[in-house]
């Protein structure tokens, strides 16, 4: 693959300070014509800090980047777009309340004579692309109304449409299907295939195994080294990554299942979810597996109390338990551990301290009045049990990574002692360091006789870690497999709605 | 309600197909009843009074004037009062006028908002025979019978005059001292001409008095007491302060009373209200410009009649302005200006 | 996490610049304006101007501090120069018509708290966006004031309530003492209340906050009254201090409040605010606007340098924050 001996882009020592913090330290990299290049590292190793600064975004302290040769720094954005520099970033950057192609020719809309909008050819322009890469969107459809993924195909098909040379990814398959992953993945090859260079971000091992071509594995700012993924395999990466061995990451000690705690009946919720009963028993960590808007996060919701459903029933410890409102969910010892925890889990503007207090408000306040030595007491035993990295519990949640954020909102549910844990794609954007806690600290909760449901949208994590899954396929649900019926083919059978040989 | 909105509609309409026809209320009667737009005859005048807001009490004294001048008339004149409700209804205003002329009275007196969007409305009247009686506010437009208003320069610089006086009469002089001014409002030309009347006679009078710059309060009473009584703190030497309006009288006197520098410091403003007639009573304001909206809703209405029945008219006609002071202020004169209608 | 090697106290102090940083750095332009002011104006470190000064920065400074619960939660309430209107018109007329004035105080204090209300009910059940609710507000309490008044200001009120905002404790204005009063009861609910840590959660992140089990009518219903009843007592204080009930008292005060709070640190988009910042950007805009008249200072190049120091502090803030 390395036939041309140009790379696109070369980076030499670089190196860039932040007040306070050397975020890079001598990094150096290469990413040629027609190579897929992974870049890895656990989350503030500093992946998005040399991204950035390819991009335009910060500016480097020291070190040099030759594009095609070149030394050159990109100032801006718009810069970095000129040295044919792309980037797909996992939150879309486009404009949501124009059309795809407005998107496209942004700051380059081509006018008619009248010199209105040639809206007739950036919609076939914009057309023509998104066929080539077998996108199916219509051009003037607005970027809002589209789903995650769709939007992601459409930030792909600009930078096709700029012409970029460099295409960066940055964990594009984190809020994706495996169809729609696999779909991504052909218009990676296309894009290879075609002479593009990539780099890839991505915390999914699997991924990185079945696409990329190196991968270098930054730590603390640093370099580790740069592997030929067919020269490696994923425990070496990780060892890389964490710098220690890791063996199994899914292996946790999972524990007898004890009487049934929740009973789901026929419960509906209009066109979300219909007719779905299950069971949950103490101690066990029930999987709900299926394709993002399947109906998972609704039914959810909806025991807790966020969303009111339309029909059935449930009960929760034998008493019934159709909750219209958080509180009452709350009250009955159930925490919701929310899909997107910066939209909805966290007040990251709030410190470390005010999220971990904010459900259990009783146990810090009197007639109203809050004992503040207290939550911070709180708060600090939590981030020394839960190891949350933090400088002190005033930090601002914003500022830190998504591990470490997770476990301020497991903090905040325990600290009120609820017993059944829904987590709601619990390791979305979660480095793996992070996420090997994240299991210990499911480990730890059935140990201590409290109930599981967890969400997710990756299957190796989902077969790794539950007794049982649920299998969702458009608001129904198409089956609940035990531990040894658990196959990855007959899970993503039931998971796309085809009826296999059951 | 229905009807009042009805009649509005009728009268437009009518403006554009029938024109005249008797009848047809004018839109929204404030208060004198009677139709608007009977036939036009010898021995009944309809005179329509167009005021810029209704929810002042300055401007419901111009139709208390004008109402008078119908009760002494015995009959001869009918009045019919209306006008936007605040002062800031440019385009409510002008509606107004249309409908008032359309209703074809046989005069009009008008207190315009704007100097501007009233212009061809009364340019139409005027064509249509009907005498324009403009107050206050002078338009862009030669077509108005008779303008009558405040002088504001003038009025300003007679409160000048009289604060030279008062220094006499307690022996302050005022060589080299300092003035102060508090304004309501940089943007209004009537406010700005008030400031400049008094600056240039103050300076006419006394060459070598410092006049110091000139404090905006938006028109409100806190700022204006807060600029007051930072001005008397920095300046040892201040020995007049002029506000002009009444908002800006109540702060000054405000300050004066609480820094008990009333009888050291002269003080006027402009235009009257019930706290500033308290305060010159009690020594914390020394006088008051009044004018006279009485005698410009009066006198306006009368103008107008004397324009039907044939008389010649000067164009521009000045309204008298009184000084207000302690001395004079039980004067029933000066009482009837302060409290009209009463 | 650079700070492992430093001693516990450096962390602690360090922890403590960081929390305060905002108000530090107003405190440092406050000084930095005393100091300005005093080496040029003769009369400005005199305690009379001092204690002036007080009194002029304390109704502004109280509006200020309801107003930073508001911004705080996310919303806005434009309409707080109305309601210091309304209680001052209220307290005025209701003390004329021979009510004992505590009553007459409760009672343009209920109203006032009624304006809230309405605000909250607008924002929360309605759902309408706070600044036009509130701009609804404005109009609609504003032009009642005038309707019940007539457009007229009400006098000779009782001299025990119009000497209140004149007189003063061992030398310090009661105005000022009652706005230390406020700003007490404002820190206290911010900081100790669970009402007021849910105010931050549900300014920070209204879906996380209700999920949390946080009340949110109550926070919203609750962020609103108490801003329209603070600015009750605003207008009640404005009142003794203008000796009358004034109708159109208080007209604009929205700005200078929303200056303050913002000065002050609170963000727009909520989450952030901070009642000791409020309270130094009513002091910073007061001291600015009265040096300006010790010294003489044109008006327009005045108000110039206050709007400046609204942008700057605001900038400033906000590269603070980027950083960190």
């Amino acid at each position: 693959m390395q036939t041309q001996k140009q790379p696109i882009v070369a980076i030499k020592g670089l190196v860039k300070d932040f007040p306070g913090v050397r975020a890079l330290s001598g990094v150096d990299l290469e990413v040629y014509p027609g190579e897929v290049h992974a870049l890895i590292g656990e989350n503030g190793a500093g992946k998005s800090t040399v991204i950035k600064i390819l991009m335009g975004i910060y500016s480097k302290t020291a070190g040099e980047i030759y594009v095609e040769g070149e030394l050159k720094e990109a100032r801006s954005p718009v810069q970095a777009q000129s040295f044919g520099f792309g980037a797909v970033y996992q939150d879309v950057n486009l404009a949501q309340h124009l059309s795809v192609a407005e998107n496209f020719f942004m700051g380059q809309l081509p006018k008619t004579k009248l010199g209105t909008v040639d809206f007739k050819k950036i919609n076939r322009a914009t057309q023509e692309i998104l066929e080539s890469i077998h996108v199916h969107v219509d051009p003037k459809a607005i970027i809002r109304t589209l789903s995650v993924a769709q939007q992601e195909m459409v930030a792909i098909g600009k930078t096709i449409f700029q012409k970029a040379k460099l295409v960066i990814f940055d964990e594009p398959t984190a809020l994706l299907t495996n169809d729609e992953t696999q779909q991504l993945f052909q218009m990676i090859k296309q894009l290879k295939n075609s002479g593009v260079g990539i780099l890839y971000v991505s915390h999914r091992m699997e991924e990185i195994f079945s696409i990329c071509d190196r991968a270098s594995v930054l730590k603390d700012g640093a370099l580790v080294g740069t592997v030929p993924i067919d020269q490696t395999t994923q425990d070496q990466l990780i060892s890389m990554m964490v710098g220690r061995n890791v063996e199994n990451m899914y292996q946790i000690q999972h524990q007898a299942p004890g009487e049934t705690i929740l009973k789901v009946d026929n419960i509906s919720r209009g066109k979300a979810f219909s007719d779905i009963s299950f069971e949950v028993r103490k101690g066990e960590i029930f999987g709900m597996f299926g394709l993002v808007g399947s109906g998972r996060t609704e039914i959810v919701r909806s025991i807790f109390g966020a969303d009111v459903k339309d029909g059935g029933t449930v009960t929760l410890h034998g008493k019934q338990a159709d909750y219209v409102k958080p509180t009452q969910g709350i009250k009955a010892g159930i925490a919701l551990l929310p899909e997107n925890r910066r939209a909805q889990g966290l007040a990251l503007g709030l410190s470390v301290s005010d999220n971990i207090n904010m459900v259990a408000q009783n146990k810090i306040s009197r007639f109203g009045v809050v004992n503040n030595q207290e939550s911070v007491k709180i708060a600090k035993s939590f981030c020394d049990k839960l190891r949350i990295k933090t400088p002190s519990v005033y930090q601002r949640v914003k500022n830190l990574s998504g591990g470490n954020q997770q476990k301020v909102v497991i903090s905040k549910w325990l600290e009120q002692d609820s017993d059944l844990f829904i987590f709601d794609e619990p390791t979305v954007g979660v480095d793996v360091g992070a996420k090997l806690e994240i299991y210990k600290i499911f480990e730890t909760l059935i140990k201590e006789g409290k109930t599981i449901i967890m969400i997710s949208s990756y299957l190796p994590e989902v077969m790794g870690l539950a007794d049982r899954i649920l299998i969702m396929y458009e608001g129904q649900q198409t089956g609940i497999l035990s531990r040894d019926e658990f196959q990855e083919e007959r899970i993503l059978r039931l998971a796309s709605g085809i009826k296999g040989k059951e | 309600m229905k009807k009042k909105v009805l009649s509005v509609f009728l009268a437009a309409a009518m403006a554009v197909s029938l024109g005249a026809c008797g009848g047809t209320t004018t839109p929204a009667p404030a208060s004198s009843g009677g139709s608007g737009a009977s036939s036009a005859g010898k021995d009944t005048y309809n005179v329509t009074v167009i005021i810029k807001a209704t929810d002042s009490s300055y401007w419901q004294t111009l139709l208390l004037g004008a109402k008078a001048a119908a009760e002494e008339s015995n009959g001869k004149i009918k009045v019919t009062t209306d006008g936007p409700a605040s002062e800031t209804d440019i385009d409510k205003q002008v509606t107004i006028l249309e409908n008032a002329i359309a209703a074809k009275p046989d005069g009009i007196v008008l207190a315009s908002i704007s100097s501007t969007s009233t212009v061809p409305a009364v340019e139409q009247a005027n064509a249509a025979g009907i005498p324009v009686v403009t107050v206050d506010n002078k338009l862009e437009t030669d077509a108005y019978t008779q303008h009558i208003a405040t002088d504001h320069a003038i009025a300003a610089a007679t409160a000048a005059a009289d604060m030279v006086d008062q220094w006499k009469a307690k022996g302050i002089d005022p060589a080299g001292k300092k003035v102060a001014l508090i304004s309501a409002d940089s943007g209004s030309a009537v406010n700005q001409a008030r400031c400049k009347g008094f600056t240039d006679e103050i300076k006419r009078l006394v060459p070598s008095i410092v006049v110091l710059e000139t404090q905006y309060c938006d028109n409100d009473i806190q700022k204006a007491l807060d600029a007051a009584d930072n001005l008397v703190l920095a300046n040892q030497d201040l020995i007049g302060i002029f506000g002009d309006n009444n908002h800006m009288g109540d702060g000054i006197a405000k300050a004066m009373e609480q820094s008990k520098k009333g009888d050291k410091i002269v003080t006027y403003a402009f235009d009257s209200d019930d706290t500033e007639i308290d305060a010159i009573q009690n020594g914390n304001l020394t006088g008051i410009v009044v004018q006279d909206p009485f005698g410009m809703g009066y006198n306006g209405v009368l103008a107008a009649v004397s324009k039907l029945e044939g008389k010649d008219l000067e164009k521009d006609k000045v309204s008298e302005t009184t000084l207000v002071t302690k001395k004079n202020i039980q004067e029933d004169a000066v009482q009837k200006l302060l409290y009209p209608g009463k | 996490m650079t700070a492992e090697n430093k001693s516990l106290k450096q962390r602690q102090y360090n922890s403590f610049l960081a929390r305060y940083q905002t108000e530090l750095l107003l405190v440092g332009i406050l000084a930095v304006l005393f100091l300005f002011f005093g080496n040029t104006s003769p009369v400005f470190f005199q305690l009379e101007t001092l204690m002036k000064l007080l009194k002029q920065a304390s109704i502004y400074g109280i509006i200020a501090i309801g107003m930073v619960f508001v911004i705080t939660s996310s919303g806005i309430d434009i309409s707080v120069g109305s309601v210091v209107g309304l209680s001052g018109v209220i307290v005025a007329m209701a003390m004329v018509n021979g009510v004992p004035i505590p009553i007459a105080i409760l009672l343009a204090i209920a109203s006032s708290a009624l304006v809230g209300l309405f605000n909250g009910i607008l924002v929360y059940d309605a759902n309408v966006p706070p600044f036009i609710a509130t701009l609804g507000s404005l109009t609609i309490v504003r032009n009642f004031i005038l309707l019940i008044t007539g457009a007229k200001t009400i006098s000779d009120l009782p001299k025990v309530f119009t000497n209140f905002a004149a007189d003063s404790m061992l030398g310090i204005p009661y105005l000022f003492l009652s706005w230390a009063v406020f700003v007490c009861i404002g820190l206290f609910i911010a900081k100790k209340t669970t009402f007021g840590r849910n105010m931050y959660a549900y300014g920070s992140n209204k879906e996380a906050a209700r999920l949390s089990g946080i009340r949110v009518r109550s926070v919203v219903y609750g962020v609103y009254i108490f801003c329209s009843s603070v600015c009750g007592v605003a207008g009640i204080l404005l009142a003794s201090r203008l000796g009358n009930g004034v109708p159109n008292a208080g007209t604009g005060y929205e700005l200078d409040a929303i200056a303050a709070a913002v000065v002050g640190g609170a963000s727009l988009d909520g989450g952030e605010g901070s009642v000791i910042g409020a309270v130094l950007g009513a002091m910073i805009m007061a001291t600015l606007r009265q040096g300006g008249t010790l010294l003489g200072i044109n008006s327009f190049i005045m108000e110039i340098i206050i709007g400046s120091l609204i942008v700057i502090a605001v900038v400033l803030d906000k590269v603070r924050k980027k950083r960190n």
